[in-house]
C-alpha cells in the first residue's frame, strides 16, 4: 500500500507456528501488532521473533473471553487475523469481532475448503494452509520461476525490490496521461506491471503504451524503495 | 502421526491392488463361489438329463444324441426331437428336465453376469490398464502422499495438464482424490518407501517428484530414495518444520513450507489484499494467458548488445522485462535498470502473453533474416 506506515495495529489471535509467521510478516510490512495467546510459552516464542520491538505487544489472555478484544483495542485496530487451529475456534473469534466492530477486515485460517463458506457469511477472508501449500508445491514443480517471483516479491525479506499497488490520484503530474507519454518507467525506474480503472476491479496486466492512467485507479509496480517513492510522487500526489 | 504406520488394511493391498475394502473382497469371493456352484449344478443337470434319456429309451441312442436332446430341451430352443417323447415316463422326465434345466441355466447366467457387471472382470481389466498406463508415463511428476496438501498439488498439476501420478498407501485417500479430480487420474496404491512402488510409477522416466507427507522424516527418506533411483529428478518437498530446511539442501531442489506461506498470506490479506489479487491472477493459469518465462539471450541475436532502453521490448513485442541474470542458472535480479546491456549468455525474466513471449524470444535468438542463412546456420547440416 502506498500510505505511509499506518498507525493502526493488527490483532493476531494465536501464536502457533502460523501465528508467529503472521507476526513476522506484519512487522516486516511495518504494521503495529498486538498478539493474543493464553499460553505464556508461545507468547515468549512470539516475542522472540522480533526482539526489542516496541511495535509488537503480546497479550496473555483468553481469546474467547469477550473482554479480550476490548483489551486489544479492537475499535482502533486496522484488521484482525485469527490463526487458531480449529475451525470452530476461529469462527467464534471472528463472529465475536464482527459483533464488536461491523466494518473491520477479518482474516482467518481454515483447515478445510468446506469451512470457508461459513466464514464468508460473516465477511471473513479465509486462508487454507493445505490448499496454499499444495498449490505452491505444484507451481514450484511446474513453473518454478513464476512461483519464485510471486512469493519473493510478496514475502521476501532480503530483496530490495518490491511489488506495490499505488493509487493514481486526480491532479497528479502523470494522472490522465498515456503510459507512453508519461514514460513512468524511465522517470521512476519502476516496471509497471498492471493498471486498474477505479478503486476495485481487475487489473489490466502488461498495459500497452497507449493505456491512459485513470485518476482514481491504481498501478502495480515493481521497484526498489526509492524508485517506488519516485513513482508515488508522480502519480500519488496532486501537483 | 507418522504416515509410516500402515493402515489396518495395508497388508491386504499390494502394489496397484484393489481400491475396495476387505468387505468387498469377501463379497467378490462370494461371487466366484456362486459361479462355481452354478456351473457344477448346470453340468450335473446336463449329465442327469442325458443319462435319463439314455436309460428311458432303452439305450438305443448314442450319448451325443442324448446330450443334444437334453440341451435342446432345457435351452427351450426346441428343434426337432431327435428322441421321440412317446412314453409317459419320458414325458414326465422331459417336463422335469425343462423345469430344473431352465432354473439352472438362469442361475448360471446370472452368476456370470454378476461377476462381469459387479465390476470384477471390468475392474481387473481396468487395473491392469491403469498399471500399464502408469508404467508408460514419460516426463511425468509423482505426487507422494495424498493428504489434503498432496491432493491439492495433484489437482493443480492435473489441471495444468502436467502428466501426474499419485502415490499413497491408503486406498481411501485415492478414492477421495478421484471424487475431486475425476476418475481418469493415474495413481498407484502402495508404500512410497518401497523402491518397487516408485519403480512401478516409472520413476526412472519421471521429470519430478513432490514429497507431500506431514512428517519431515518421511519426506527426507523419500527424497533420498528417489534421488538414488533417478539422480536427475527434480524433487520438491513439503517442509513441516522450518528448522528442518537445511536437511533438504542437498537432496531436494526446492522446499515449500505451508506454515510460513500461510502466515505471510494471512498477514498480507489483512493489510494489502490488492497485491494478493494481482499475484493470484498472475499465478492462476486459466484466467488469462499471462505468463512469466525465462528467455536466454543467444549470441548474434538481433537484440544482443543493446541496452534495455534501446531494445524497446515493450513497444516492439508487448513483453515486459522484470528480471535479469548473468548465465543460465542462479537467481534473478528483479527490475533491471534501463541502462543494462543485453549480453549474450544472460537470461531475461519476461512477463507477457504467449504471443508477446514468442516475439520476444525471436528477437533474443540467434536467427539470421533469410531462410537460406537460417538453413546454413543450422547446426550439423553441411553447406
Amino acid at each position: 500500500m502506498s500510505r505511509p506506515v499506518p498507525q493502526e495495529h493488527v490483532i493476531v489471535i494465536g501464536c502457533g507456528a502460523v501465528g508467529r509467521q503472521v507476526i513476522v510478516e506484519l512487522r516486516r510490512l511495518g504494521t503495529r501488532v498486538i498478539a493474543v495467546d493464553h499460553d505464556p510459552d508461545r507468547l515468549a516464542l512470539a516475542a522472540a521473533t522480533c526482539p526489542d520491538d516496541a511495535e509488537l505487544t503480546v497479550l496473555d489472555a483468553d481469546a474467547f473471553d469477550p473482554g479480550t478484544l476490548a483489551r486489544a483495542h479492537l475499535q482502533r485496530a486496522r484488521a484482525l487475523v485469527s490463526t487458531l487451529q480449529a475451525t470452530r475456534d476461529n469462527l467464534f473469534v471472528c463472529v465475536m469481532a464482527r459483533h464488536a466492530h461491523p466494518d473491520i477486515p477479518l482474516v482467518a485460517r481454515v483447515a478445510l475448503p468446506a469451512d470457508a463458506a461459513k466464514f464468508r457469511a460473516v465477511r471473513v477472508t479465509t486462508v487454507e494452509p493445505a490448499d496454499l501449500g499444495g498449490t505452491t508445491l505444484a507451481r514450484v514443480m511446474s513453473n518454478p520461476e513464476l512461483a519464485h517471483f510471486a512469493t519473493a516479491v510478496i514475502a521476501s525479506t532480503d530483496l530490495p525490490e518490491q511489488l506495490r499497488v499505488i493509487p493514481i490520484v486526480r491532479g497528479a503530474p502523470a494522472a490522465g496521461r498515456r503510459l507512453g507519454q508519461a514514460d513512468l518507467q524511465r522517470a521512476s525506474g519502476c516496471v509497471i506491471l498492471g493498471v486498474r480503472r477505479g478503486a476495485r476491479g481487475p487489473f489490466r496486466y502488461n498495459p500497452p503504451a497507449s493505456t491512459k492512467l485513470p485518476p482514481g485507479g491504481a498501478l502495480v509496480a515493481l521497484g526498489s524503495e526509492d524508485q517506488l517513492a519516485k513513482l508515488v510522487s508522480l502519480v500519488g500526489y496532486p501537483a | 502421526m507418522s504416515t509410516r504406520s500402515r493402515s489396518s488394511f495395508a497388508d491386504s493391498f499390494r502394489l496397484g491392488s484393489s481400491l475396495a475394502s476387505v468387505a468387498s473382497a469377501a463379497e467378490r469371493r462370494q461371487r466366484y463361489v456362486r459361479l462355481v456352484r452354478a456351473s457344477i449344478l448346470f453340468f450335473v443337470v446336463l449329465a442327469i438329463g442325458a443319462y435319463g434319456f439314455w436309460t428311458l429309451t432303452g439305450h438305443q441312442h448314442t450319448a451325443l444324441q442324448c446330450l443334444y436332446m437334453t440341451v435342446v430341451t432345457i435351452s427351450t430352443v426346441g428343434f426337432t426331437e431327435v428322441i421321440p417323447v412317446d412314453t409317459d415316463a419320458l414325458k414326465v422326465f422331459t417336463m422335469g428336465t425343462i423345469l430344473f434345466g431352465g432354473a439352472s441355466i438362469a442361475y448360471f447366467l446370472t452368476s456370470i453376469a454378476a461377476v462381469i457387471v459387479e465390476g470384477d472382470l471390468v475392474y481387473r481389466f481396468w487395473q491392469r490398464r491403469l498399471l500399464n498406463r502408469v508404467a508408460a508415463q514419460r516426463e511425468h511428476v509423482l505426487v507422494c502422499g495424498l493428504g489434503l496438501t498432496g491432493r491439492r498439488t495433484f489437482s493443480a498439476l492435473h489441471h495444468a495438464r502436467v502428466p501426474v501420478v499419485g502415490l499413497d498407501v491408503r486406498p481411501e485417500r485415492v478414492e477421495t482424490l478421484m471424487q475431486s479430480a475425476g476418475s481418469d487420474v493415474l495413481f498407484i496404491v502402495g508404500d512410497c518407501f518401497e523402491e518397487d512402488t516408485l519403480l512401478a510409477a516409472a520413476i526412472g522416466e519421471a521429470r519430478g517428484l513432490v514429497a507431500a507427507f506431514p512428517d519431515d522424516r518421511d519426506n527426507l527418506l523419500l527424497c533420498v530414495t528417489a534421488r538414488q533411483l533417478n539422480p536427475n529428478l527434480r524433487v520438491v518437498v513439503r517442509l513441516n518444520h522450518k528448522t528442518n530446511a537445511p536437511l533438504f539442501d542437498n537432496v531436494a531442489s526446492a522446499t515449500v513450507d505451508p506454515a510460513t506461506l500461510s502466515g505471510a498470506r494471512l498477514a498480507n490479506e489483512a493489510v494489502r489484499p490488492d497485491l494478493l489479487a494481482f499475484t493470484d491472477a498472475l499465478l492462476t493459469p486459466d484466467t488469462r494467458d499471462l505468463l512469466v518465462d525465462e528467455l536466454p539471450v543467444e549470441p548474434h541475436a538481433p537484440l544482443a548488445g543493446a541496452t534495455l532502453a534501446d531494445a524497446h521490448l515493450v513497444s516492439r513485442t508487448g513483453a515486459l522485462v522484470i528480471g535479469h541474470r548473468l548465465g543460465r542458472t542462479g537467481s534473478f535480479t528483479y527490475n533491471p535498470p534501463a541502462t543494462l546491456r543485453i549480453e549474450h549468455g544472460a537470461t531475461l525474466l519476461v512477463l507477457g502473453d504467449r504471443r508477446a513471449l514468442a516475439r520476444a524470444r525471436r528477437l533474443l535468438r540467434a536467427a539470421p533474416k533469410t531462410w537460406l542463412g537460417r538453413l546454413a546456420s543450422r547446426p550439423g547440416r553441411p553447406r
